[in-house]
């Protein structure tokens, strides 16, 4: 458990997918929980407990609570991929955290990646975000990400097609080594 | 003036597996699509196994798998995998073989390919990944209407050298237009030509 100074952060727990459940139940769906073709994921409750069971899902997502221990949202850093040193970021936070919690997502980014750039020695983090997405975007940019462009038309929900950005992030002490 | 080829797509099937395993065992298809070059022999071919038995008959197919073929055997393949039905849209891979590589053919096929896609899957969208340096594949779909809508900097190493990726998309309402205005030229390639080209040369040989 680590304790920021509005954030505690700690791995997550079966016990927390009731949480995380809320947030695939979300509509439209978040884009960091699309799949691989952009589709909106439906687990279930014992699924993601499941999920959340196994040792190597647990240490990738992060539980991010306030100081009186209620959940706020997750943090997740998966897809780490080796040969290119990159890895992907889910912020699963809710509009109005956002709102009147910034500084809480804030250290729940600034943890995650001093463990991607410090610890793993990844060179670029990347994320998605749906143009819904309104607090994630300025979010994103303020905090030195840069858009990589939009792919028009990808996702089918509620009725009308959405657009999807993808936003990366990379490590000013490695981008400049040799591969 | 309308082109014309002796060159067609055809569903690949168990009998192509040998030529498939000597193509994905080209440099080129290694340095140019997703290859590994790690992967061993028998990877790849359990890779190309895992295609051809995905590509069935089904009228919702997770993937589609084309060779490219013409009267003198196989010249490459085209595959629209990751089929989204929920999204109507998939990703498009072309290899053609080194000795047969040219703008004409690569580029009838890949129409063929989109006309199937867009008009038979009915598919809303067409998404292709490719590296910044595979210069005459990003500027096919350029000259047919694709979109760049992503730059992934230095995203893959090829060489010890980092290079871009761009991923294009083409929307079916794109394709149409690119269609309409080109009839002149493509109307003797596209699917349906090809289909009736296919039935009279049975016909003949029969």
């Amino acid at each position: 458990m680590i304790k920021k100074k509005y954030a505690i952060i700690r791995n997550a727990e079966r016990f927390d997918a009731k949480e995380l459940l809320r947030f695939y139940l979300h509509k439209p769906a978040f884009a960091c929980l699309l799949d691989t073709k952009r589709e909106p994921l439906l687990p279930n409750l014992s699924e993601l407990e499941e999920l959340l069971q196994h040792k190597d899902t647990a240490q990738s997502f992060y539980v991010v609570e306030n100081k009186a221990g209620d959940i706020r949202g997750f943090i997740v850093l998966k897809g780490i991929n080796p040969e290119v040193l990159f890895g992907e970021i889910m912020l699963l936070f809710d509009n109005e955290i956002y709102e009147k919690e910034n500084a809480l997502i804030e250290e729940a980014l600034e943890f995650i990646e001093t463990r991607a750039f410090v610890q793993l020695h990844l060179r670029k983090l990347m994320t998605t975000c749906l143009e819904e997405e309104q607090y994630l975007r300025p979010f994103l940019q303020n905090h030195s990400y840069q858009c990589e462009g939009c792919m028009r038309e990808v996702l089918f929900t509620c009725g009308k097609w959405h657009n999807l950005e993808t936003w990366a992030k990379f490590n000013v002490v490695s981008v400049n080594l040799p591969v | 003036m309308s082109i014309i080829t002796k060159s067609f797509i055809r569903r690949a099937d168990r009998d192509d597996l040998d030529t498939l395993i000597r193509w994905m065992e080209d440099e080129d298809f290694q340095y140019f699509l997703y290859g590994d070059p790690t992967r061993s022999p028998r990877t790849i071919r359990e890779q190309i196994i895992g295609f051809l038995s995905k590509n069935t008959g089904s009228p919702i197919p997770s993937g589609v798998y084309f060779i490219v073929d013409s009267p003198d055997g196989p010249l490459g393949m085209i595959s629209l995998q990751n089929i989204s039905w929920r999204n109507r849209s998939c990703n498009l891979d072309v290899y053609i073989a080194p000795e047969h590589r040219n703008h004409l053919t690569t580029g009838i096929n890949v129409l063929r390919a989109l006309e199937y896609a867009f008009d038979e899957l009915n598919l809303h969208r067409v998404t292709s990944i490719i590296y910044a340096f595979n210069k005459p594949s990003w500027k096919l779909l350029e000259f047919i209407g694709a979109q760049r809508e992503l730059t992934l900097k230095d995203h893959i190493t090829r060489d010890g050298v980092w290079h871009d990726v761009y991923v294009y998309g083409l929307l079916k309402h794109e394709f149409d237009v690119w269609c309409e205005k080109n009839t002149e030229h493509t109307r003797e390639i596209t699917l349906q030509k090809m289909i009736e080209n296919i039935k009279n040369y049975l016909e003949k040989s029969s």
